[in-house]
C-alpha cells in the first residue's frame, strides 16, 4: 500500500466534502460557529483543522449559501448564528444528490470488481 | 469570560496578525472572521473562571491555526485547507532534512546555520497550512533550538570580552595607587557594568523591536512581550550599579 498516495487522496477528498458537510450540518436549523466545529470535529474521518471551518463559511455567505444573524446569549456576549438561505438548501440538496450518485457508482463498480 | 491582561495582548496581537493578512478583503469578511473568532474563544473559555489566562487563551489559538492560514481559505476558490493526520509530505522530509543537516553541521558547522533555516522554513509552510507540527516538532527543533540558543548567548555576552580588557586597562591605572586585591575587583566591575550598560541598551532594542526578536527567535518567542525587554534593561541597570558600587567600595 503507498501510504502517501493514500494520503495525498483522503486530503483531496475531504477538501472536497468539507463544504458539504458544513450545509449538512446546518441542514437542521441555524447553528453558531463553534457548534459547526465541534460537529465536524467529532466526525470519524474529517481530520478537519478547527481554524478551516470559519474561513468556508465566511465563503459559503459570500456565495449567498448561509446568512448569519446576530443573537444575544444568556452565557454572554451576543452570538453569531449561521442557516441556510433558500438558495443554499437548493444548493445542498443537488450536492446530496451528487453525493448519492457518487457513492452508487462506486459501490456499482465494487460489486461488479468483486463478482469477477 | 474576561480575559487577563497578557491573553488580551496576545488576542489583540492574533487578531492584528489576521487583519493584516486579510488587507486586501474587504472589511465586511474580516469583522466576520474577527466575530467568529471572538465567539469560538468564548465558547471554548467561557466556563473557565476569570480572568482567563495567556496559557488557556494560547492553547484554543493553536487549534484554530496561524492567523495567517485566514487568507488562504477566504479567498481561495476551492475549499479550505485540511488538516493531515499522518503520512509524509515534502514537509516531512524536509524535516528529516533540517535534523540531518545539523548532524552534519558537527562535522562540518556551515551546514548548522542551514539546518536552521531549512526547520525556519519547514515550520513556516507547516503554519501557512495550518498544520501542527506533532512529534516533527522534534526533527525541526533542535536546529532551531540550538541556533537560537547560540544566538542569544552571542548577543548577551559578546561585549563581555571587551570589557573585560577595558577593566584591565583601568584597573591598572587605578590599581596603582590602590591595594593589591584592587585591580581584579575593579576590572570585574568595569566588565559587569559594562555589560550592565549594554543590556540596558539591548533590552530597549527589543523593546522597540518586539516582532523582530519573535521573528528572529520563532516559534520559541512567541510569547515574548515588550515587559521582557524591559526586563532585560532592569537586570542590566541592577549589574551596572552593583557594578559601580563595588567598585567604588573597593576603591
Amino acid at each position: 500500500m503507498n501510504t502517501e498516495f493514500e494520503d495525498n487522496w483522503s486530503t483531496q477528498v475531504r477538501k472536497g466534502v468539507i463544504e458539504l458537510c458544513v450545509l449538512n450540518a446546518l441542514s437542521g436549523g441555524r447553528l453558531y460557529g463553534y457548534d459547526i466545529v465541534r460537529q465536524l470535529r467529532d466526525l470519524d474521518g474529517l481530520f478537519i483543522a478547527e481554524g478551516t471551518v470559519y474561513p468556508l463559511l465566511s465563503r459559503l455567505k459570500r456565495e449567498k449559501f448561509v446568512r448569519t444573524r446576530l443573537e444575544e446569549s444568556p452565557q454572554g456576549p451576543a452570538r453569531k448564528y449561521y442557516e441556510l438561505t433558500d438558495l443554499g438548501r437548493r444548493q445542498l440538496t443537488a450536492m446530496n444528490d451528487y453525493w448519492r450518485r457518487i457513492g452508487e457508482a462506486v459501490a456499482e463498480l465494487q460489486r461488479k470488481g468483486t463478482k469477477r | 469570560m474576561t480575559l487577563s491582561d497578557e491573553a488580551r495582548r496576545h488576542l489583540d496581537r492574533y487578531l492584528e496578525e489576521m487583519r493584516a493578512s486579510l488587507g486586501h478583503s474587504e472589511r465586511d469578511g474580516i469583522a466576520d472572521i474577527e466575530q467568529d473568532i471572538r465567539d469560538h474563544i468564548d465558547a471554548e473559555l467561557g466556563e473557565r473562571p476569570s480572568p482567563v489566562s495567556a496559557d488557556d487563551l494560547d492553547a484554543v489559538l493553536n487549534r484554530l491555526g496561524s492567523p495567517r492560514q485566514w487568507v488562504l481559505a477566504a479567498d481561495a476558490g476551492p475549499s479550505a485547507e485540511v488538516a493531515i493526520p499522518h503520512g509524509r509530505s515534502a514537509e516531512d522530509w524536509l524535516a528529516y532534512a533540517s535534523l540531518a543537516l545539523l548532524l552534519l553541521g558537527f562535522v562540518l558547522p556551515f551546514f548548522i546555520p542551514v539546518s536552521w533555516l531549512v526547520a525556519r522554513w519547514t515550520v513556516a509552510r507547516f503554519e501557512q497550512r495550518a498544520e501542527h507540527l506533532g512529534t516533527r516538532r522534534w526533527l525541526l527543533y533542535p536546529p532551531l533550538a540550538l541556533v537560537s540558543v547560540a544566538i542569544l548567548l552571542l548577543a548577551l555576552f559578546w561585549p563581555f570580552g571587551a570589557f573585560a580588557e577595558l577593566g584591565m586597562v583601568v584597573a591598572q591605572k587605578v590599581g596603582s595607587v590602590g591595594s593589591d586585591r584592587f585591580p581584579p575587583i575593579a576590572a570585574l566591575a568595569v566588565a559587569a557594568g559594562g555589560l550592565g550598560g549594554y543590556w540596558i541598551v539591548v533590552g530597549v532594542a527589543c523593546a522597540l523591536g518586539e516582532r523582530a526578536v519573535r521573528f528572529l527567535f520563532h516559534p520559541f518567542a512567541e510569547g515574548f512581550r515588550r515587559w521582557h525587554a524591559w526586563w532585560l534593561s532592569g537586570a542590566g541597570a541592577i549589574l551596572a550599579l552593583g557594578a559601580a558600587i563595588a567598585f567604588l567600595g573597593f576603591r
